[in-house]
């Protein structure tokens, strides 16, 4: 019979340096519970995850019991947490692209084999029944690089937990669904909780509230290294939630419904795209009044994301054309669009945001280091204000890009194209993987720099998101501008439906 | 690093003070990690000047020793121009021979005037680099293995220009003089090479272009995507990269007085353990000029004195090679154990992108650089 208490924490510290990051904190999940650790980002809790993996080091007076056994902090390397039975599914799935699935999971569980040979038929009978444990409908023989997001997200949970009983094991969701649509997060988190009922627990580390009030049986809130929350399911509410992650500072929030601009006739658009085509987008036709924040949204897959790359240059258009301010551009590579005043952000922050190793200020100023020329003190006065303006912790400018929080990259992403004074930001899920108070931030820039004229592009998988903060919305089907919404239609459901219609 | 801090036995009463000194030895060692491979020539230097005082420390061989660094240096700058916008130019030694024998050739047995010569094998050296700029760059090869290629090619073109024999026919003494003409005790061919790594050092770290390069090595997506003229950028440094080799071919022709068809490859490997050893120091985890010149002195440092107290002559590839190694380890080592953290994710290209020395270490190097307040800030989340 399984202990009842699955993990039991106390007095968790964790260091990098000399500096401690994480006070002392002790937790306990019970057996077949779903606890979730929110915070704001820099809050520790991907540390405190990380010390339960084995990557972060335990302070010396760490306590920790699995399964009602005392453990060794020492004990809990990557390998060692591994064996006990905690296992992880990150937010980016560690597939190798040219592996099959079947491979990808011998990899974790061992290649079944007879005198050295692998034995393929029993690796994919293997695979295959490890896949339907988590009812993922995937072919064991299918290349990890040719999966859905979704699809990658399921076969990774469905491999982290290959060879052990969900009734001994703890998994842990590190923003797991923060690349996820709002569908495939709860395909994912369905799979889960149905292994929650065979006795699993789970510690889930995200930013999406909605996904806590529906699954979470327990939540704690971290802020600056202490739990200062523990909410269960009855005392549980967004605003209880934020309140304790931001404490008692100022909370942001951005000023709800808008309806700038409307009466600037569509002729004298910012930004005009008629009959676009290009990688993954069929046909689309829009525009973006000045100070207009236009919402793209859509299934993955379904041109949103795409017809994002396509404005910003980072994918040629096969046929169509874009104006801005009544300029015909071509648009074949990012240096057009930038110089044409369109400046694209991506959701991918590391590989294409910011350069690591170089510095937040050097980042910032990249595209713009002409400008600059050798004027060094002028681009630091310009790089300081912008890092008070949207609060970029550390304050150091010094430091490398790569060593930030997610939502402090993206702050200083938004930083770099802020200083360039666009016409046209082009937006793609900005906000994934950002604490709600940095969102809210985050929003509230948008519609001032909306207030002083700039065009507005934003993706987001989140329709409560889109139903907030945009004058408009278009949802992308099969490649094609499908639905438009405004005025009285633009609702959380009526986005909702017509993404998944 | 932390076994560093005699502060650490400070008296309780004297607490404030042995803040100060713990402050200091910081501070110092802090020093000691940027500036490790000067700290290690001084060593070196000290520790040779009295195993050999009558030879190692004397005019004749220091000169000896600098002008026999000059050509080496020179193509270490023409590797690092490349490696600093990520990728990698295995040609520069065999444009190297080549321009070498071709200026021997034109000028000696040709007879066309010296400038005229000079020009057309600097020109020959940037051509053939912007072919490689363009193999990589437009035909999309990976740079190993265009520069391979080219490399490759060019060798045997050498030997077809020079028959298979070193050239020394003709050779107008010109090159000699442009070479070994002594300014201030030290041959012209150390200041000239000097005066272009200066140039390049400018350019790198205080002029526009210089942030384009390192953000193209950096990430070469994220610098398209900010507007940067990626290929145009990246084309421009196998150009110069293979005109600064063709002036080291020139440099050596003058230097020995005659040109080696095979002499070129002999440099190649020193060259890029000079740029990599750099990559550790002054600025580390990035390719840079100061560096990479301190890390040619070290390896000559080194070898110089273990020749002068006897060592055989095929020591120094061995010296080079396991100093290489062994720097690249120190660096590493002396931050991990400073602080016990994985790489961060995003940061495991190793190898596989030359724009990031050391992907592992380089972080965590630049962490233990900043103040403590910066460390936490690695925090990731």
């Amino acid at each position: 019979m399984p202990a009842e208490q699955r993990l039991a924490v106390s007095d968790l510290t964790v260091s990098y340096g000399q500096h401690e990051v994480v006070h002392g904190i002790s937790f306990d999940v019970d057996r077949g519970r779903m606890v979730a650790l929110l915070g704001a980002n820099g809050s520790g809790k991907s540390t405190t995850v990380k010390a339960l993996t084995g990557v972060n080091a335990m302070g010396p007076r760490t306590r920790v019991r699995f399964n009602g056994t005392p453990v060794k902090p020492a004990s809990l390397t990557t390998t060692g947490s591994r064996r006990l039975g905690i296992r992880v599914v990150h937010q980016e799935a560690p597939l190798i692209s040219n592996m099959t699935v079947a491979e990808m999971a011998a990899l974790h569980m061992g290649f079944p084999h007879a005198g050295g040979v692998v034995r393929h038929g029993e690796l994919k009978r293997q695979t295959a029944q490890m896949l339907a444990d988590f009812d993922v409908d995937v072919d064991p023989d299918a290349y990890c690089g040719e999966l859905t997001t979704g699809e990658r997200a399921l076969v990774s949970l469905a491999i982290s937990m290959a060879g052990i009983d969900p009734d001994r094991a703890l998994l842990i969701l590190d923003e797991a669904t923060a690349a996820l649509s709002t569908t495939d997060a709860k395909r994912l988190l369905d799979r889960v909780r149905n292994a929650v009922e065979r006795g699993l627990s789970v510690v889930m580390v995200t930013h999406r509230l909605p996904e806590v009030r529906e699954y979470c049986d327990r939540t704690l809130v971290l802020r600056d290294g202490d739990l200062v929350s523990a909410l269960e399911r009855e005392s549980f509410s967004e605003s209880a939630v934020i309140h304790a992650m931001v404490g008692d500072e100022e909370q942001r929030v951005a000023a709800d419904a808008r309806q700038a601009s409307a009466t600037v006739p569509e002729r004298s658009a910012a930004l005009i795209a008629t009959g676009l085509q290009g990688q993954g987008v069929t046909s689309a036709s829009f525009h973006v009044r000045p100070g207009e924040i236009l919402g793209v949204t859509g299934r993955a897959g379904e041109g949103a994301s795409e017809l994002l790359r396509i404005i910003g240059g980072l994918e040629p258009a096969t046929r169509g054309s874009v104006s801005v301010r009544g300029r015909e551009l071509r648009l074949r590579t990012p240096r057009d669009a930038v110089s044409a005043g369109i400046f694209y952000l991506s959701p991918d922050r590391l590989s294409e945001g910011g350069v690591p190793t170089m510095t937040v200020h050097d980042n910032i100023v990249l595209p713009m280091v002409e400008r600059y020329g050798l004027a060094r003190r002028k681009a630091a006065a310009d790089v300081a204000a912008m890092m008070d303006k949207l609060s970029i912790r550390p304050k150091d400018a010094r430091t490398p890009f790569g060593s930030l929080s997610g939502g402090n990259q993206q702050k200083v992403l938004l930083a770099r194209w802020l200083l360039l004074q666009p016409t046209v930001l082009v937006l793609d899920d900005p906000t994934a993987g950002v604490d709600p108070n940095t969102r809210e931030i985050m929003f509230a820039i948008l519609h001032e720099l909306a207030a002083a004229g700039v065009s507005v592009l934003l993706r987001s998988t989140e329709p409560e998101h889109l139903a907030r903060f945009c004058d408009r919305v278009i949802v992308m089907q099969g490649g094609r501008d499908a639905v438009q919404l405004q005025g009285a239609e633009l609702t959380t459901e009526e986005i909702s439906r017509a993404t998944y219609a | 690093m932390r076994a560093s801090k005699p502060s650490d036995r400070g008296l309780p009463a004297a607490a404030a003070e042995s803040a100060t000194l713990s402050r200091l030895t910081g501070l110092v060692t802090r020093l000691l990690q940027r500036h490790s491979l000067l700290s290690l020539i001084v060593v070196l230097f000290v520790v040779f000047s009295f195993a050999a005082p009558g030879t190692f420390p004397t005019a004749p061989n220091l000169q000896g020793l600098a002008l026999g660094q000059a050509v080496g240096l020179l193509l270490a700058m023409s590797v690092l121009l490349v490696t600093t916008v990520g990728e990698f130019d295995l040609s520069v030694a065999y444009i190297l021979g080549l321009s070498a024998v071709l200026t021997a050739k034109l000028s000696g047995d040709e007879g066309l005037p010296v400038p005229l010569v000079i020009v057309i094998s600097i020109a020959a050296g940037a051509l053939i680099g912007t072919i490689s700029g363009i193999v990589v760059t437009r035909l999309k090869v990976v740079s190993l293995i265009a520069t391979l290629g080219v490399g490759l090619a060019v060798s045997g073109l050498t030997v077809g220009i020079s028959g298979g024999q070193t050239l020394s026919g003709n050779i107008p003494q010109t090159f000699a003089v442009l070479a070994r003409t002594p300014i201030l005790g030290v041959g012209s061919a150390v200041w000239i090479v000097l005066a272009i790594a200066v140039v390049i050092y400018l350019m790198l770290t205080k002029t526009p272009v210089g942030s384009k390069i390192y953000a193209t090595g950096g990430s070469e997506q994220v610098a398209r995507m900010v507007g940067i003229r990626v290929r145009l950028l990246k084309g421009a440094m196998f150009s110069l990269a293979g005109a600064c080799a063709a002036l080291a071919g020139i440099l050596q022709l003058g230097l020995a007085g005659a040109a080696n068809p095979s002499f070129g490859s002999n440099l190649l490997l020193p060259a890029f353990a000079a740029v990599f050893l750099g990559s550790t120091t002054v600025r580390p985890g990035f390719f840079n000029v100061a560096g990479t010149l301190l890390a040619v002195v070290l390896l000559a440092v080194g070898f110089s004195g273990l020749s002068l107290l006897g060592a055989p002559f095929w020591v120094e590839p061995v010296f080079d090679g396991v100093a290489l190694i062994v720097g690249i380890v120190a660096s590493r080592w002396s931050t991990i154990s400073s602080r016990r953290r994985r790489p961060a994710p995003g940061n495991g290209d190793g190898l596989a992108s030359p724009g990031a020395p050391e992907a592992g270490a380089r972080n965590d190097e630049h962490r233990s650089l900043d103040d403590t307040v910066s460390g936490a800030a690695a925090v990731r989340e």
